[in-house]
């Protein structure tokens, strides 16, 4: 005989004892094991979504608003020898079924032969001919077309010029192209490509770069490139600096017609302030030239319409004079000293136009000859430069056509935008500087330097990143955002929580169940002269074999289980992961992770219940007298009365501040109220029992026995207390989708629709001639808001974001509306949207986002900063000032447009749209917006719906939570079963007397009941009270909708369930047979 | 003098508020080497109290108890083990066998704190040699389910003897038995006291085996009392 044969006994004699313990630790394996595959599943879906979106795909070269030329491909390719494709990009919308189906926000993506070896196909991007397009399977799907099918793609014409820069035409910037579907792109061809950190699929749709260059008018022109390689970031910079030319600057270099200067102007017109700073410090710089449109030169007698104004090469005029041409002067009658009125426009933010005027004084007479006959001296403004005839002109400002004489036609005919009049740079600079510039061409002594040796100069010394070039490493940042994104092992294991409370307490009852069984046993071993610790460790070694048995058989539990998560996540759970590409994956070391984690559970769940045993019920030699369990009372009562008191102070503290409630403070108050109630009740069990005899009755003897096992009436109280707690708690948080949506100071901030264009809107709405255009006749407003792209950074995205996307608002737009839930103190609290256009200390720009963005989508908290990087590579801080209660913005941060503007001066337009309007008109509204703004690849919700698409996670992560609960609490009665099977057992014996005296078994049935029922509904009420406590500033609320009858449901159902099991047990314990059993033993 | 019990008292507190039972109130107690000893009592009166405060399965609020020449009272938890295993058998009313062990395994239950191979096999030998000698060797694979109440408290004797103690309590040893077990026990453990020199202390309500005891004590008021 030795120990282990022993064991190997125990295991088998108690087997059926034995495999519910098993059970109970298979249960608990399954959901931690279960915790940490849905961490690694949704983990390596992210990761394998990342693969699908990047395909071979490491790095990009963004460049912004810019178009560089399509051979820097090439040349990288052959610095860096790694595959590189350059990609025309643009946005637009898809529409198919006679314009019945139309999906707004499709990336439309002209590619050539290089993309596939990116995409890692074969031939597959490379045969694309013009009018074709392949489209990705989700776009062809909402679509609903198929291969050979047509389709119609409208999206925004590439601008070499910022497209709200002055003088530029909007008529054109929308170009539409019937497309053949020539075949659809799965996810191994690639067709999820996406350089946003997201799981959401984006739509997709790919076509020949050169037919999409047709579409847009230029040549050899590219705005990506997608790079496949090991080097790194620095690597491909320098690369970048080496290969670059002034064509990819966007710099154009021409020489003059007398060729003795070489003009350095911008495709984008203006030239930016990066390479005005390097073009002016050129040491063979002779001028810089600032030339302007200008509505008309006149006098008070005659007027010459639109003409050029440009500056002269010199300091020689000052800044009240003007010198004019010969033509000038004989259309408006004047000579040298006349005065002179030019009157122009100064483009504001969205296009408002405001007139301004200037006198100067002639102080020249010029012949167009030489400097003031220079045709190059009107910059390339597409719309005027190339127009043949002054009537064919196209601009963005008003020009009223019946001004033109037919002087003036043949001024253009002979001189074209010869500029009339000249003015000094500093005046010029004066009236005329924008956010794009303040030169139009640079002069360079074409005998001091070559056009070639001037090229080389400006590359030198300019920087890409300057111009808004960035070098992504998109690979390692999309894996780092995919790895350390919402951790679903710890979500779920959270989730879980009381499901594998549930799981514990059952292993831990069972195991002292077995214990109870097996008490004399175990007393006959110690009185044998078995030493204590030999005792341990049989009953461990044999509790552990149990459990290594239940942890595997846990194994296959979580398998199963984690087969149910993800077809719930990918279905009704569909909410948080918005994807259907969530896939199970079992990796073996979670497997062993999970299996050791329930080994180590398992022995902590044993070890503790086994040495209290061991301790209470054998170790009886103790020195001295007995200590009754009586003795720890006062710490009951102290534990209780800290609790107790303190809840209740910080629910008094919250009713006395006017502050915005605290629901954190309630929620702990609710648990400190809980803690209480339990010791409480602990202390009450813990005191002298009834002795009265004068209402003597069952009830009474009821009550007394609740004093009699005290640990086991706490495990009643605790295990209903709790699981009240918790079903009421979480109940009460869930969100009603829709109430009050149209308050001011809810999460709509009272907009009716909230709505986001493909294609920029360069106007100001609101403007009654725009509206007119568009066709709105209805009374709403708009507040447009202008957008950095970045990541979405909201409970949508499972990512983990440290750059989401920037909105530029008026703060003045957005005052008294949503609510602030946290603040720093550079928000002010009367008004604090305006607080955006302070002043912060060390530059930072004041910014506000959703407070659940900050805090669980960036990890952040309010007064922590978001670095950027603005258009021209340099560093921006955005100091986070203050966060609101749940909106319709969560996913990006807001700032000022004054600051927006500063640091992404060339962003042109609005992408984003705040609609305020009469809630009765939706329908018509709907209607009007949509209908006006629909080749704009327009998207509009209702805000509330908005609203409760974000909403609807927090649901459903309390509905998970909810069921998960439910199934712990389900757990949590089998385990109050086996305590009630547990002390009826013990009480065998009473009952038995009871019938041996005459007690009916109605009468000894209705005893029991009772007695457990006092247990139940102790915990019951200590529950529901802490909850309800607890989630006061929920139910106070109005933007939740508590569901109590759902809880009261809920709580039946746990009272019927226990009801059931003490009835049947008591039936059981009643039967005649086991009677007169124990009647025999007694 | 394998026994002897100085000035002995144990009490027990039922609730805070009363006042605790004194069972056995300053108990002097002594028993010679190979004696046989029964000790009678109403239910009640400290019988099984003062055989465990002896078997060290509960200990005397005062007072000494000497096991030859050794205050067990001072013993530490490892040395009370020891005591128990290889010093002392007990046998109950009930006989206490682990239903999911054999007769033969049940009996070698003590011998599990040995570590020594050759120490095993005389053991095995042993049991052999006992079961036999009360008669129930072929029945050594059987679970105790298979056996009367005789032949289980037969094998719980043997259990007790199983490591040769110096010293057998039993308390009420023939309590649970028909008068032809009694009388089966009843020579046992007459026969392992002539034969073997087992000190013998039977606590019992049994007049008919405490008249086959050397000497017979009567518990009065906590303290025994030589009749």
């Amino acid at each position: 005989m030795n120990i282990f044969k022993l064991i190997l006994r125990n295991l088998s004699y108690y087997k059926k004892k034995n495999l519910a313990l098993a059970l109970g630790v298979a249960i608990s394996a399954a959901i931690l094991t279960g915790a940490l595959i849905v961490g690694d599943s949704v983990k390596y879906s992210l990761n394998r979504i990342v693969a699908q979106r990047l395909g071979n795909v490491t790095h990009v070269l963004k460049s912004g608003d810019r178009y560089f030329t399509s051979d820097l491909a090439g040349k990288m390719s052959q610095n860096l020898n790694i595959p590189v494709s350059g990609l025309l990009v643009s946005n637009g919308s898809a529409v198919a079924d006679g314009g019945q189906k139309r999906i707004p926000n499709v990336q439309i993506l002209g590619v050539d032969e290089n993309f596939d070896i990116l995409a890692g196909t074969e031939n597959f991007y490379e045969e694309l001919g013009a009018d074709e397009v392949i489209l990705s399977t989700n776009l062809a799907n909402r679509l609903g077309v198929s291969v050979g099918e047509d389709i119609l793609i409208r999206m925004t014409k590439a601008s070499l010029i910022p497209l709200n820069a002055p003088f530029v035409s909007d008529d054109e910037n929308i170009v539409s192209s019937r497309l053949k579907v020539k075949d659809l792109a799965g996810t191994e061809q690639m067709g999820m490509f996406n350089l946003k950190n997201s799981q959401t699929a984006p739509f997709n749709a790919f076509v020949s770069k050169d037919f999409l260059s047709v579409l847009m008018e230029f040549e050899n022109k590219s705005n990506l490139l997608l790079l496949s390689g090991n080097s790194n970031t620095e690597t491909i910079k320098d690369a970048l600096k080496k290969v670059w030319s002034v064509e990819d600057a966007g710099i154009i270099l021409t020489t003059s017609e007398n060729s003795t200067e070489i003009d350095a102007g911008s495709e984008r017109v203006f030239i930016d302030d990066a390479i005005a700073g390097v073009l002016k410090n050129i040491p063979q710089l002779k001028f810089p030239v600032f030339s302007y449109f200008v509505n008309s030169l006149n006098t008070k007698t005659a007027s010459t319409p639109y003409s050029f104004v440009s500056t002269i090469p010199d300091k020689s005029l000052e800044d009240t004079e003007v010198i004019i041409n010969e033509w000038l002067a004989a259309d408006l009658k004047i000579s040298k000293g006349d005065t002179i009125n030019i009157e122009y426009f100064v483009v504001g933010p969205l296009r408002a136009l405001k007139e301004d005027s200037v006198s100067l004084r002639v102080k020249l007479v010029v012949a167009p000859e030489g400097y003031f006959a220079d045709k190059n001296l009107m910059p390339n403004l597409p719309g005027l430069s190339d127009a043949g005839s002054c009537s064919d002109w196209e601009s963005g400002v008003p020009i009223d056509l019946k001004a033109i004489r037919d002087k003036d036609e043949e001024y253009w005919n002979k001189y074209k935008g010869t500029p009339k009049a000249f003015i000094s740079f500093s005046l010029a600079t004066k009236l005329w500087i924008n956010r794009f510039g303040s030169y139009t061409a640079f002069r360079y002594s074409s005998e001091e330097i070559s056009k070639e040796e001037l090229a080389r100069v400006i590359i030198e010394n300019l920087e890409p990143e300057k111009l808004g070039f960035q070098i992504e490493n998109v690979r390692e940042k999309g894996e780092f955002a995919a790895g350390n994104g919402v951790d679903f092992g710890e979500l779920f294991g959270g989730l879980s929580f009381f499901l594998l409370m549930g799981g514990i307490l059952l292993t831990v009852l069972l195991f002292l169940l077995n214990l109870e069984n097996r008490k004399d046993q175990l007393q006959t071993l110690s009185t044998l002269g078995i030493p204590l610790n030999r005792i341990r460790k049989m009953m461990l070694s044999e509790g552990m074999a149990i459990a290594f048995l239940g942890s595997v058989a846990g194994i296959f539990l979580a398998i199963l289980y984690n087969e149910l998560i993800f077809s719930a996540l990918n279905g009704v759970w569909k909410d948080i992961v918005r994807s259907d590409m969530m896939v199970v994956h079992i990796q073996p070391e979670t497997i062993v992770k999970g299996f050791l984690l329930t080994l180590l559970v398992s022995f902590l769940t044993i070890v503790f219940p086994l040495n209290r045993f061991l301790k209470t019920k054998l170790a009886k030699y103790k020195k001295g007298k007995e200590k009754l369990s009586g003795g720890k009372r006062w710490i009951s009562l102290s534990i209780a009365s800290i609790t107790g008191f303190t809840g209740i102070a910080l629910i008094i503290s919250q009713f006395f501040r006017n502050e915005i409630i605290n629901s954190t403070v309630f929620f702990a108050a609710g648990g400190l109220l809980l803690i209480s109630g339990i010791y409480a009740f602990h202390y009450l069990i813990s005191g002298e029992r009834n002795k009265s005899l004068k209402n003597f009755s069952l009830e009474h003897l009821s009550w007394n026995n609740t004093f009699r096992n005290k640990m086991r009436s706490l495990s009643i109280v605790l295990l209903f207390a709790i699981g009240t707690f918790l079903v009421i708690s979480t109940g009460s948080n869930k969100k009603d989708l829709f109430v009050n949506a149209n308050d001011l100071s809810s999460g709509t901030g009272g907009f009716l629709y909230f709505a986001e264009s493909t294609i920029p809107v360069l106007h100001d709405l609101n403007d009654p001639a725009v509206k007119f255009d568009f066709g709105f006749e209805n009374n709403y407003s708009f507040v447009q808001l202008r957008k950095f792209e970045g990541d979405d950074a909201s409970c949508l995205n499972l990512n983990k974001i440290s750059n989401p996307g920037i909105l530029g608002v008026n703060p003045e737009t957005l005052q008294s509306r949503f609510k602030f839930v946290t603040k720093t103190p550079y928000l002010d609290e009367s008004d604090p949207w305006l607080s955006l256009n302070q002043d912060l200390p060390g530059n930072a720009i004041p910014a506000i986002a959703d407070e659940t963005v900050i805090k669980w989508g960036l990890g952040l908290k309010v007064g922590d900063s978001l670095e950027y990087l603005n258009s021209e590579g340099e560093s921006m801080q955005l100091l986070l000032i203050g966060g609101l209660a749940p909106s319709i913005f969560q996913g990006s941060v807001l700032i000022s447009n004054k600051y927006f503007l500063e640091q992404f001066p060339q962003n042109s337009g609005t992408h984003t749209f705040l609609i305020e309007g009469n809630s009765i008109d939706t329908a018509e509204i709907s209607s009007e917006i949509n209908n006006g703004m629909r080749d704009l690849g327009w998207d509009m919700n209702l805000s509330a719906n908005r609203l409760a698409e974000f909403n609807s996670v927090t649901n459903t992560y309390l509905s998970i939570f909810l069921v998960l609960g439910a199934l712990g609490l389900l757990l949590g009665t089998i385990g109050l079963a086996i305590v009630l099977f547990r002390s009826i057992l013990e009480r065998k014996q009473e009952i038995a007397l009871f019938r041996a005296i005459g007690f009916s078994k109605t009468k000894i049935r209705k005893h029991i009941i009772i007695e457990y029922m006092i247990l139940l509904l102790t915990g019951i009420v200590i529950g529901f009270i802490s909850a309800v406590i607890a989630t006061l500033p929920s139910i106070l609320s109005p933007n939740t909708e508590v569901s109590f009858s759902f809880i009261v449901l809920l709580l039946i159902i746990l009272l019927l369930n226990a009801l059931l099991w003490t009835f049947g047990l008591a039936t059981v314990a009643l039967k005649d047979s086991s009677i007169v059993q124990a009647l025999r033993n007694e | 003098m394998i026994l002897n019990l100085q000035n002995i008292s144990k009490s027990f507190s039922i609730s805070h508020d009363a006042p605790a039972r004194i069972v056995l109130n300053d108990m002097n107690f002594k028993m010679e080497e190979g004696d046989s000893v029964a000790i009678l009592g109403p239910s009640g009166s400290g019988k099984t109290t003062m055989l465990n405060l002896i078997g060290t399965l509960d200990r005397p609020d005062s007072g000494k108890i000497f096991f030859r020449d050794k205050n067990i009272v001072d013993f530490k938890p490892r040395e009370l083990d020891a005591f128990r295993n290889q010093e002392i058998g007990f046998v109950f009313q009930f006989h206490h066998l682990l239903p999911q062990c054999s007769v033969l395994e049940n009996v070698l239950i003590p011998t599990l704190v040995l570590d020594d191979r050759d120490e095993k096999k005389q053991k095995y030998a042993l049991a052999e040699k006992l079961l036999k000698r009360v008669g129930i060797w072929d029945h050594k694979d059987k679970l105790p389910g298979k056996l009367s109440g005789g032949e289980c408290q037969r094998a719980a004797v043997v259990r007790a003897m199983i490591n040769n103690p110096s010293i057998l309590l039993a308390d009420e040893p023939t309590g649970a038995l028909d008068k032809e077990n009694v009388g089966i026990i009843a020579d046992l453990l007459m026969d392992l006291n002539k034969n073997e020199g087992l000190s013998l202390l039977v606590v019992t309500h049994s007049q008919e085996l405490a008249s086959r005891m050397n000497k017979t004590y009567e518990l009065v008021q906590g303290k025994p009392v030589l009749k």
